[in-house]
């Protein structure tokens, strides 16, 4: 069994048994080591000085996480008291094998960082086929970083690698990993999930998601002209990086309030959005048209929608007959399903399963709460502010990362 | 005016203004026809943002995307009126188009074909020379454009000859069985450009060919054509300079409009003729682009009846040259075709295993 490596150095050809992650038996990273730390911290210096990394708004947020003053916030003590007799010792899992996306995104790397940070080993699969000159860079400066004195050590802690569609391969990273991190969707879920894992194996699952932006209408009409500009700011970042195809960013957005209010607000989000759109957009503009017609066309004859506002292919605003019970894909670049609710309640039938992230503005804590009540069992990940959609968090997708990546040693002296 | 009477007037007699005229109304009547008697198309009138009825000019009326045949079975006739299923292959692993057509529409469809092409090669059937290989009627799944291409011009032919083999190698039995009947004298050929650039200019290695009298269609797109750097002037002087050609038209059709072909002019672009019009769109608010400037192209005709396939966008990117002024007399717009738009190429977090 053949792959390709990428990452702590590269080699064209290596037997799997014959990775570093798997080879070395020892553990020598502490839980939260300084080292780990260390190395995460030189990453984010590194990216943030890299000339291509530094214009690219996912990366230098990627850096801006991997800063140690933000990675300390994460920090659990090693060795937890529960009384005079009782602790909890925190170590790693051993090896997590992580499936990364085909797709160009930086998502994977958080869970990556999580993981070392809890003192595992791990081993990326990356898509073979995956052209992304920004992970290239990315991959470089790891590279370099772990070939120096003082990061050796890791060199059997990250290892990446590339290799096609192998059921040995994949059979045999979910026959030797302690934990699988499944990226990519339902099919990829469910692609792993058929392979016998090693029977303490922990899987960690991010299969398909849909994110939804809640937009109070009477508090979008009260703001002044330069409030209402940075709200769509802060919506745009939300929705238009990674294309609106980012499992956070909202697909469908609910104005709620009466009919007359919500109609005013929608426009208002419409024109603001708009601008933005205008202003920092950049896509290849005659794809984006024909991609949004045939998206249009669709929901129009599957009788999903009954309006839709589209001043410009920049931005469509497609009116939904109902609130959706399934889930509701638009293509992206700026496409939404828009519904005017009287009351959050009306959301009722909406959470599901897939239901990831609520981005929302004009909410008091108790309606959020009473939100976050009503999806009891049915779904519901996150509820954040605008803005915040896409902001990464140890708290993802119903998981605490570090927890599931960490072993609980119970000791009573 | 009806759709029958444009049949009274030559195909490039209509000034834009008089075209106008009389397909506006032409128009809107089968906009609100189509609406009554395909319900997905009144979905998609009533909810995709048009304006839904009373269209002043061509540019208002509504267009739908050219891939909505792939996703949808659109029809407004009820199904035992069905005559015949369009279906465009397109290219591997797509789903292919479905044009449901009745014997009405399929009618008008082949008398716009004629009255297109016999205004510039006459009405007499000629002896036809194809340019391919009859192989390409046989093979399913190459068959698309240029099968359909060789059948649609064939009913303007007599003694049809394939230039190939199954093996796409030069027929010379065949092909001197023909010349010694036609050379020198009027003759139809027909081939894809490509194909005609690489076998013709072959056979002319081989044989004395005399196409001082012939008439040429040619039809598949310049793509592999620019790749090899040869130009529509180029294509043109060479099989002018080696057969004396001169009577050479580029044609543009599409399975999802049959019938309104669109054929070179004296200026060597594409010419629009009285059943269709073009509008080159913005893509990005899709306003209508002045002659001159790219964007998408819409095509209309008139031909469609039996299904709401008037107005379309196709991910095509083309100019608008001008209009009513073609040296040869020919009225209306002429356009040429760019290319193919990209296809949007938005990234996601998943499908980590497609295939």
């Amino acid at each position: 069994m053949i792959l390709q490596q990428i990452s702590p150095t590269k080699i064209a050809a290596i037997e799997v048994e014959r990775l570093p992650c798997f080879s070395n038996t020892d553990f020598e990273l502490q839980y939260f080591d300084e080292r780990t730390v260390g190395f995460f911290n030189s990453i984010s210096q590194q990216v943030l000085k890299d000339a291509s990394l530094r214009q690219i708004p996912a990366f230098v947020a990627l850096a801006y996480w991997l800063r140690k003053s933000n990675i300390e916030t994460l920090r659990k003590t090693s060795s937890e008291k529960i009384d005079n007799n009782q602790r909890i010792i925190r170590q790693p899992l051993g090896v997590v094998f992580h499936v990364c996306p085909s797709n160009v995104d930086t998502i994977f790397l958080y869970s990556l960082a999580i993981s070392l940070l809890a003192g595992n080993k791990n081993v990326l699969r990356v898509s073979n086929r995956m052209e992304s000159p920004a992970l290239d860079a990315l991959f470089a400066i790891i590279n370099r970083t772990i070939g120096t004195e003082q990061f050796s050590m890791l060199h059997a802690y990250i290892c990446v690698v590339a290799y096609g569609h192998d059921a040995d391969i994949n059979g045999y990273m979910s026959a030797h990993a302690d934990a699988r991190i499944m990226w990519g969707g339902d099919k990829t879920v469910q692609l792993f999930r058929a392979l016998p894992a090693a029977p303490r194996c922990r899987d960690i699952a991010f299969p398909d998601r849909l994110s939804f932006g809640l937009l109070k209408a009477e508090n979008i009409l009260s703001l002044d002209e330069s409030e209402l500009i940075e709200l769509c700011r802060l919506l745009y970042n939300d929705c238009y990086i990674f294309d609106q195809l980012g499992c956070s960013s909202p697909q469908v957005l609910f104005f709620v309030g009466n009919e007359n209010d919500c109609s005013k607000a929608q426009h208002l989000i419409y024109s603001g959005l708009h601008q933005w759109a205008k202003e920092k957009y950049v896509t290849d503009l005659a794809a984006l048209a024909s991609l949004k017609l045939n998206q249009l066309t669709n929901d129009a004859m599957d009788e999903k929608i009954i309006d839709s506002l589209r001043d410009t292919n920049l931005l469509v605003f497609a009116q939904l007959k109902e609130i959706p019970i399934e889930p509701l894909h638009s293509c992206g670049g700026g496409y939404f399903y828009i519904k005017n609710i009287d009351h959050i309640k009306e959301l009722s039938p909406f959470i599901n399963k897939k239901i990831q992230t609520a981005a929302y503005y004009g909410f008091s804590e108790e309606e959020l709460i009473s939100l976050a009540k009503m999806a009891a069992g049915k779904g519901l990940d996150r509820i954040v502010p605008v803005g915040q959609a896409l902001a990464f968090n140890n708290y993802w997708d119903g998981y605490h990362l570090l927890d599931q990546l960490t072993h609980l040693q119970y000791l009573w002296v | 005016m009806l759709v029958y009477n444009l049949f009274e007037h030559a195909p490039f007699s209509f000034s834009q203004t008089e075209k106008e005229a009389v397909l506006v109304p032409i128009l809107n009547e089968a906009v609100n026809y189509h609406s009554e008697h395909c319900l997905p198309y009144h979905s998609f009138v009533s909810a995709a943002g048009f304006k839904k009825n009373g269209y002043a000019s061509i540019d208002e009326i509504p267009f739908l995307p050219v891939s909505v045949f792939k996703n949808h079975a659109l029809k407004s006739i009820a199904d035992d009126q069905v005559f015949k299923v369009l279906t465009s292959s397109g290219t591997t692993g797509q789903v292919p188009s479905k044009i449901f057509l009745d014997k009405d529409t399929a009618n008008l469809q082949t008398k716009a074909l004629a009255h297109i092409i016999t205004s510039v090669i006459g009405k007499e059937r000629l002896p036809m020379l194809i340019i391919d290989s009859k192989s390409v009627l046989r093979d399913r799944a190459s068959f698309s454009a240029r099968g359909a291409g060789i059948l649609g011009l064939s009913v303007f032919g007599k003694q049809h000859t394939y230039l190939l083999d199954d093996n796409y190698e030069l027929n010379l039995e065949e092909v001197d069985k023909f010349l010694s009947n036609n050379n020198g004298k009027p003759m139809l050929l027909f081939g894809f450009t490509f194909m005609v650039w690489q076998y013709i200019l072959q056979l002319a290695e081989k044989r004395p060919v005399d196409l001082s009298q012939a008439v040429l269609f040619h039809s598949g797109g310049w793509k592999k054509m620019t790749v090899m750097s040869v130009t529509n002037e180029v294509f043109k002087t060479t099989l002018f300079q080696k057969f004396g050609l001169k009577k050479v038209y580029n044609f543009y059709g599409m399975v999802e409009q049959v019938g309104s072909v669109f054929i070179e002019n004296s200026e060597g672009y594409l010419h629009v003729s009285s059943f269709s019009d073009i509008i080159i769109r913005n893509p990005f608010d899709f306003s209508v682009m002045p002659h001159g400037e790219k964007g998408l192209i819409q095509v209309i005709s008139v031909l469609p009846q039996s299904y709401p396939g008037i107005s379309l966008l196709t991910e095509d990117i083309g100019i608008c040259h001008g209009e009513d002024d073609a040296s040869n007399g020919w009225k209306g717009k002429y356009f040429s075709i760019l290319g193919r738009a990209a296809k949007a190429e938005l990234r996601g977090c998943s499908d980590t295993f497609k295939g």
